[in-house]
């Protein structure tokens, strides 16, 4: 009785931190890991080789943040049911000055996090 | 009535009711206010009506500390004086620069901009301005396509610019030649400024030329109008009576000098063409157009000086070279040749710019120096050919100058990142926080400014809120050298408006006697 009982609360222990975890690395992830990883906004004004610079400078600048799901968490956590567009996520990076400066570029955080990406992205393919 | 003091017999005594030392854009413009009035007013000019290089060469010195142009040709020294080949970029000072802030040492003038602002408008009229009003909405009505980006206006507004094509030389020569009561002298270098034996009024000043001829001129008011550096000079070799020199009881003549910083900065880079003629500048076909600016609320927040930034198109301007560079000719006339070149050789090269970079701006400070009493201009040991001690200038930047830059960016960057119009690249000098120095390739707006700074405590100024020098009656100093600080705004108009201001005191005196 106390082993199936420890059984069952191992399970939904498990499940607890499971289901959540696979939302967000899983089903979450399909839905934006595109969108994440692609700097649409700061592509209209800078070419391929200048945003995978800056994506390389911020990613050799943060040690803590140098892989793909760590950069993929910093840019999620900002993403909420109230901030879907990710536009509205960086105008608010600005709003709040969560602003840092890549190569002499004043860029958001979540645009730091996006060239990261995008960088990443680009050297293992 | 033109006389040339080289035609004079040596040793000739001129006399009049006030006697004006140079005639650039203040001494001309205090000269036109008296005109036609039952007055005798003596101009005196160093030159003639032309470029010469002999009397060019009288304003050579030697410059220590920051990389600054040659100072022969940093100034013009004919009739007309550096409107000779000035850009004509006018704006008033704003009201934050006439204030005491606690963040920027020994700034403070004792007079308001609304102490300013009827002499303002009656500048307008020497320099050939539109009407007195720096108004962005103003501008808009009048001009098409002033379309403003759209940035906070708690935070960033539009500083509205006037253009004036006034070389005075030209444009007044015949009118002050014709003027019945308007004297002008040219060769007519003031060397020495003698005053009675206390030391409390200006009997005469002696004058000098090449051709080995000296002149004494009289007069009951006397007006130094030469430029904030030739002032200083002047002050201080006046120092037959008074050792340390003229109005420098407390070692405050030829100190506080500073220039306006003209620097390329950061890269504004649009998402999209933004359609405006708001922040470009045309020289002969430009009315108006502004430079962006923050406001005082964020200055006094941030701790800064005040500074403006223009606009120019970067597939243009990453192709020139800085100005400090390109003049560097002693003689003003090549020095222009070499920019102008440069100017055509950065046109070419932008040719072959594409891609985005066309929707691309270089972002250029224009900011006022912090007052540092360790900029200064002294008196050289070598002499000039008429006799007088040669300029010695040592300019010297602080950190504040170069933080106040830094932070304008990065407000600036944030700025443009909440209105979504683009993003900002800072340039690599002002990368590092903790970097306070400025390279060689600093320029300056070839501005000389305070140097008989002005303030109602003789401890603390050369002259008084009226420009006259502490402790003599009836020596004025007209022009940028009264600046107690820089603005931002080229210094012209403001310069003007003191020398009317001035004028206007001068009158007031008479009147009152």
């Amino acid at each position: 009785m106390k082993r199936r009982k420890f059984f069952l609360l191992t399970a939904t222990g498990a499940a607890i931190i499971a289901i959540p975890s696979w939302y967000y690395f899983h089903k979450k992830k399909n839905r934006d890991n595109t969108l994440l990883s692609n700097p649409d906004m700061l592509a209209q004004i800078w070419d391929e080789e200048t945003l995978l610079n800056i994506g390389k400078k911020y990613y050799e600048e943060n040690p803590e943040e140098r892989s793909e799901k760590k950069l993929l968490k910093t840019l999620s956590k900002n993403i909420s049911s109230f901030k879907p567009n990710l536009n509205e996520v960086i105008q608010e990076d600005y709003k709040s000055g969560r602003i840092i400066i890549v190569d002499g570029w004043f860029i958001s955080v979540t645009e730091a996090c996006q060239c990261a990406l995008y960088y990443l992205k680009q050297t293992k393919s | 009535m033109h006389i040339d003091a080289r035609q004079l017999n040596n040793n000739s005594l001129i006399e009049g009711d006030i006697c004006i030392i140079g005639a650039g854009a203040a001494g001309i413009s205090i000269a036109l206010d008296w005109m036609d009035t039952p007055y005798k007013v003596i101009l005196l000019e160093g030159g003639g009506f032309e470029y010469d290089d002999k009397v060019q060469e009288l304003y050579a010195g030697k410059t220590t500390g920051q990389k600054y142009y040659p100072l022969k040709s940093s100034r013009l020294h004919y009739f007309g004086g550096t409107t000779g080949h000035w850009a004509g970029m006018c704006s008033p000072f704003d009201d934050v620069d006439f204030k005491k802030r606690d963040w920027v040492g020994d700034s403070g003038w004792p007079i308001t901009k609304k102490d300013l602002d009827p002499f303002y408008a009656k500048a307008h009229k020497p320099l050939q301005l539109g009407p007195y009003n720096y108004e962005y909405e103003y501008w808009n009505k009048e001009l098409p396509n002033l379309n403003p980006f759209p940035l906070d206006e708690q935070v960033v507004w539009n500083k509205m610019w006037q253009y004036s094509q006034a070389r005075f030389g030209k444009l007044y020569n015949k009118t002050i030649i014709n003027s019945k009561n308007v004297h002008l002298y040219t060769y007519a270098n003031v060397m020495d400024i003698l005053t009675n034996e206390s030391g409390t009024q200006v009997n005469e000043v002696t004058i000098k030329n090449h051709q080995g001829k000296t002149h004494k001129v009289r007069a009951t008011h006397f007006i130094m109008a030469c430029g904030a550096t030739q002032n200083a000079r002047l002050l201080l070799a006046s120092n037959s009576q008074a050792p340390k020199g003229l109005g420098n009881d407390h070692d405050l003549v030829g100190r506080y000098f500073m220039e306006h910083l003209e620097i390329a900065s950061a890269e504004l880079w649009l998402f999209k063409r933004f359609p405006t003629d708001l922040y470009r500048w045309h020289y002969g076909k430009t009315k108006s157009s502004a430079e962006l600016a923050l406001t005082e609320e964020i200055q006094k927040e941030k701790r800064i000086l005040n500074g403006t930034v223009s606009l120019s198109r970067l597939s243009l301007a990453k192709n020139l070279k800085p100005k400090i560079e390109t003049w560097q000719d002693d003689d003003p006339r090549k020095s222009r040749e070499k920019l102008n070149e440069s100017y055509d050789d950065a046109g070419e090269a932008s040719k072959n710019e594409t891609g985005n970079i066309r929707k691309a701006f270089q972002l250029n400070t224009r900011i006022e120096q912090a007052p540092n009493p360790n900029s200064r201009v002294t008196l050289g040991k070598e002499k000039d050919a008429l006799g007088m001690p040669k300029t010695q200038l040592h300019w010297e930047l602080t950190a504040l100058d170069k933080r106040s830059i830094r932070t304008i960016y990065q407000i600036l960057g944030q700025q443009v990142g909440i209105a979504g119009i683009g993003r900002i690249k800072l340039h690599e000098f002002l990368r590092d926080p903790e970097d306070d120095t400025f390279s060689d390739s600093t320029n300056a707006g070839w501005h000389h400014m305070g140097t008989t700074r002005m303030s109602n405590n003789p401890k603390e100024g050369v002259v008084d809120s009226n420009c006259k020098v502490h402790g003599i009656g009836n020596l004025f100093v007209a022009g940028s050298a009264c600046f107690t600080t820089s603005g931002a705004p080229n210094p012209t108009l403001t310069l003007v408006a003191l020398s009317l201001r001035l004028s206007q005191h001068i009158k007031d005196i008479i009147n009152n006697a």
